[in-house]
């Protein structure tokens, strides 16, 4: 009863935003089911009858059953009263055409079609309306930057993909550590060192969030947060990190796997169509690897090897026997499962890391595996849906705010600020802030310095101010913070 | 099942229905009633408390409750079901009621709006239990489950389900994106409606708790009356056009009225549930006046038309008040009335029945079918208001109709078991089955439903239950394929 009362009186009375999304695929009801978390109204238009019944059965929200390209399907979803339209159907052309016509008719709606060409990437993050289009976002573009990030930081699995580079999050099994367990949180930060933060500990599958008094044990998983630097004084470097890679297998060719490549600074052969420009620094940077791509689909690896000279492109079938020993991919540094069977890809990175690769990782479209993967070898899971929301969730949310993880099946996720000139508490100490019940700030970068925050901080305009708190509360915090 | 997620929502129920049983409880102290009524209505009261705070134990746990489709239809069943048990409490802790059958079939009449009384002497009874049977009807019309989820948001999205399984009609319009916004509009609509007859009905001369206690019981299309002799009591025509107007709001699809409200007016002449169901009130009500007019049982046009539309809507909206026993009418007007039973009023309102809605899809599904035997090879859509309807619609109401009706002619043969007469037994049925209350014979609007035996008032009990969730919520829980666990 105490927790039915509490959601009671948190139930916003705020302007709700007005959302509406195309296609209730993976990704449509994934950001849908997300924005009705935090409380906003959305409208999903489907055209598949039967998975527009579902979804209606599934969802807290209006699904409006019709073409997303007809203009009176548009109008009776109620698009003209949304903040957002955003196309996520499986087709390019249906999410630009959509997008246009909502741009053309209804003018103050914005924009957001996702496409998967990957020669549309380039008109990523211009800044400028294209055909009706605020923001043109790839899926695999948006991977890959995440794929990348998690290579350049030496594919730990301790480490955290945060968007944040200035700072670093880090899980680390008490068991493990021998300063955490039987002590409470100010103790440990006593004996540590104060420059770190535990924004989040995971007890028996549920995410707490910690106070001073807070009593560690030996099951406990914390997340701690700082800068890199710091945590390394502290804590050591990190035993898991890769710094020099010497081989890299990546199973899969499609459009990922290119814009990875890309993404990771290997050498391509110039054309106008790849704009991006060459960084030979990067590849240096991680060791000048060797890297095999397997598919078995030619059709696929021949584009790859016009463009990228020093790869070494491989035909052969996954179901091919002996293919990892064939291609000695147990003696591979780095293996990458990135095909579009997230079956294939969980089966094969567990293979390889048991042929002895060092780090594997393996890319998934859903959850379904998820309670496998505990169990498994596999050192790094990536969740296209996932990370796509979150970029989708970045765009569409009021102030400055930033998703920079979400804990996994849990409700809270951690969220950046950066503080506007409008904000009318700026140079305030956080302890006069008089935060509502439930925001807990984790960290706050002032000039491009990471301070742990005490109640004495003052928080100034620009500053970048990280806080963990549950989905729910996101349209409050948008209040507390203006947009 | 998760029976703790169950118990954690059914003891809210239970705390709800405790908590207006409570209220009463001021009312009867306020009023300076005898003091026993008061004190069994405190006593009605705690009683809720106590199993709340037994069931809360039982469901003690800190997640949010999650609630499968199964698990939904237990619940709302289930929420029904303690509701009524818990509010039988105050008549026969009080003696009004000294039966506990007997209160319960009252309080399960009240909550499912049916307006099927056992109560011979009426105004015998203290004030505050008519309050509280006025209150039942209320609460029941609009849904307490729906009333639930309106103030507890927090529900999330189970609320859907617990919603469908209980809100009448073929699917639910969601009027605004989140559903416990919905069930919050379409209270305050209600609310509000209700306000509006109170004050209408106290121009008209009625008093503060008459006008209450009969709005309660039209808005929710109850028809209990805290009078003997239902509306009849009242000599005033202005009156008996309030109540026939607000009985026809009260059938009408809430949805509408929000449109309505919104601005939209031509939603209303848009509709074509809406207008079948003008059209069944003004055509019924035409005959039925013409044939009392013509058979001399009323002399002046404006008084038969009166009768006739306050009987056509009452029965049609199947709320079940009366403004002269239309037992004694002529054969046509009885005969009408008797189909009006049947049909009900539109999805998405406080009626009973099988709803105008359906028999508009079925009455369609039956013209397009001939028109496939003329031209066999002919592709063909139904539409319902300028949007084609899925085949799946039809056949879910297809199969409903069919179970509505099965149930009903099971009915008939447990009920005639008692011994009564077929008139009597088939509008007994219909009469509880539909949620309407009055029926024709011995169960006619001058009689009542005491003299059945406890195990015919129980399973009448049960016939109303299955017509207010409309039998599949309630008879899902009787197949084996329900209760497997895979």
């Amino acid at each position: 009863m105490l927790n039915l009362l509490q959601a009671c009186k948190a139930s916003p009375i705020l302007d709700s935003m007005k959302v509406a999304i195309l296609g209730a695929g993976l990704l449509g009801s994934l950001i849908a089911r997300e924005l009705i978390t935090e409380n906003r109204d959305v409208v999903i238009i489907e055209r598949n009858p039967n998975v527009a019944r579902t979804i209606a059965n599934d969802l807290d929200c209006i699904v409006e059953e019709g073409d997303g390209e007809r203009l009176d399907t548009l109008a009776s979803a109620g698009v003209a009263e949304a903040d957002w339209f955003i196309a996520c159907t499986g087709s390019d052309e249906t999410n630009i055409v959509s997008c246009g016509i909502v741009a053309e008719t209804f003018k103050n709606v914005r924009t957001i079609a996702r496409t998967r060409n990957p020669y549309f990437a380039a008109f990523r993050s211009t800044g400028r309306r294209i055909l009706g289009v605020d923001h043109l976002l790839n899926p695999d573009a948006e991977t890959a930057e995440a794929i990348a990030r998690i290579i350049y930081r030496g594919m730990s699995p301790e480490i955290i993909d945060v968007k944040e580079a200035g700072i670093q999050m880090r899980r680390i099994d008490c068991i493990k550590e021998s300063r955490f367990p039987g002590r409470i949180l100010s103790e440990v930060r006593a004996s540590i060192g104060p420059e770190f933060m535990v924004p989040a500990v995971l007890r028996h599958g549920e995410l707490m969030i910690p106070s001073g008094d807070f009593l560690f044990e030996k099951d406990d998983r914390a997340y701690i947060l700082g800068e890199p630097s710091a945590l390394d004084r502290l804590f050591g470097p990190c035993r898991n990190t890769i710094r020099k890679f010497k081989s890299m297998a990546i199973f899969g060719a499609e459009a990922l796997t290119g814009l990875l490549l890309q993404e990771l600074g290997i050498e391509m052969v110039s054309t106008s169509s790849h704009p991006k420009a060459r960084n030979r620094q990067v590849l240096s940077l991680l060791g000048n690897p060797k890297i095999k791509v397997i598919d078995g689909r030619k059709e696929f690896l021949k584009p790859l090897s016009t463009v990228f000279p020093d790869i070494e492109p491989i035909e052969r079938q996954l179901s091919e026997e002996h293919i990892i020993e064939e291609e000695s991919i147990g003696s591979a540094d780095i293996v990458l499962c990135l095909t579009s069977h997230q079956t294939i890809n969980i089966l094969t990175a567990q293979l390889a890391k048991q042929k002895g690769a060092k780090r594997a990782m393996a890319l998934v479209t859903n959850d379904l595996y998820a309670p496998l993967l505990d169990s498994m070898h596999i050192d790094i899971i990536i969740n296209e849906k996932t990370v796509m929301a979150g970029t989708i969730l970045d765009r569409v949310r009021k102030a400055k705010i930033r998703r920079l993880y979400s804990f996994p099946q849990n409700e809270f996720e951690l969220i950046e600020i950066q503080i506007s000139r409008s904000f009318e508490k700026l140079g305030w100490k956080i302890r006069d802030l008089n935060l509502p019940k439930g925001f807990l700030i984790t960290f706050v970068i002032h000039e491009g310095r990471t301070i742990v925050p005490t109640g004495d901080t003052e928080i100034h305009e620009n500053d970048l101010v990280g806080l963990i708190l549950k989905k729910e509360e996101i349209g409050r915090l948008e209040n507390v913070f203006g947009a | 099942m998760h029976w703790k997620s169950i118990f954690c929502l059914l003891s809210v129920i239970l705390l709800i229905v405790s908590g207006f049983i409570a209220s009463i409880a001021i009312y009867s102290y306020a009023v300076q009633e005898a003091f026993t009524v008061t004190l069994s209505l405190i006593a009605a009261a705690a009683i809720g408390v106590l199993f709340f705070v037994l069931m809360k134990l039982l469901s003690r746990k800190n997640e949010k409750p999650l609630l499968t489709n199964r698990d939904g239809f237990m619940f709302v069943t289930l929420s029904w079901v303690f509701s009524s048990l818990s509010g039988a409490l105050p008549y026969t802790i009080s003696g009004a009621i000294p039966s506990y059958i007997d209160a319960f079939f009252e309080t399960m009449s009240g909550f499912t709006t049916t307006g099927a009384s056992i109560l011979t002497n009426i105004e015998a009874v203290p004030k505050s239990l008519l309050l509280w049977r006025a209150t039942t009807h209320w609460l029941g019309g609009m849904g307490i489950v729906v009333l639930l989820v309106a103030i507890l948001p927090a529900l999330g999205f189970s609320a859907l389900r617990v919603i469908e399984a209980e809100a009448p009609g073929p699917s639910v319009d969601r009027i605004t994106p989140h559903i416990s916004k919905t069930a919050k509009m379409l209270w305050l609509i209600y609310l509000g409606l209700t306000i509006a007859e109170v004050i209408l009905l106290m121009l008209g001369g009625m008093s503060l708790y008459d006008a209450v206690c009969h709005a309660f019981a039209t808005m929710a299309t109850g028809g209990f009356s805290p009078k003997n002799a239902s509306v009849a009591h009242y000599d005033s025509g202005y009156l008996h056009w309030v109540v026939t107007v607000f009985m026809f709001l009260a059938g009408t699809n809430f949805t509408l009225h929000y449109r309505v409200l919104a601005g939209n007016f031509r939603s209303f002449y848009k509709d074509v549930e809406f207008k079948t169901y003008a059209f069944i009130f003004l055509a019924a009500t035409l005959i039925v006046s013409a044939n009392l007019l013509v058979s001399g049982m009323y002399t002046k046009v404006e008084e038969s038309l009166r009768h006739s539309s306050f009987q056509v809507a009452s029965i049609l909206t199947t709320t079940g008040f009366a403004t002269g026993d239309f037992g004694q009418w002529p054969a046509v007007s009885q005969t009408v009335l008797f189909f009006l039973m049947f049909i009900g009023g539109c999805a998405g309102s406080t009626g009973g029945g099988i709803k105008v809605i359906r028999i508009v899809v079925l009455l369609k599904m039956a013209f397009t079918e001939m028109r496939y035997l003329s031209n066999p090879r002919g592709v063909f859509a139904i539409f319902v208001n300028e949007k084609p309807v899925r085949k799946n619609v039809i056949y879910d109401v297809a199969a409903l109709v069919f179970l509505y009706f099965a149930f009903f002619f099971v009915s008939v043969v447990v009920i005639s078991f008692t011994g009564v007469d077929i008139l009597t037994n088939i509008t007994a049925v219909i009469a509880n089955l539909g949620n309407i209350g009055p029926g024709l014979g011995k169960v006619g609007p001058a009689f009542n439903y005491a003299f059945f035996p406890w195990w015919a008032k129980l399973w009448l009990a049960f016939a109303m239950l299955v017509g207010r969730l409309e039998v599949y919520t309630v008879l899902i829980l009787f197949s084996r394929k329900f209760w497997r666990s895979f």
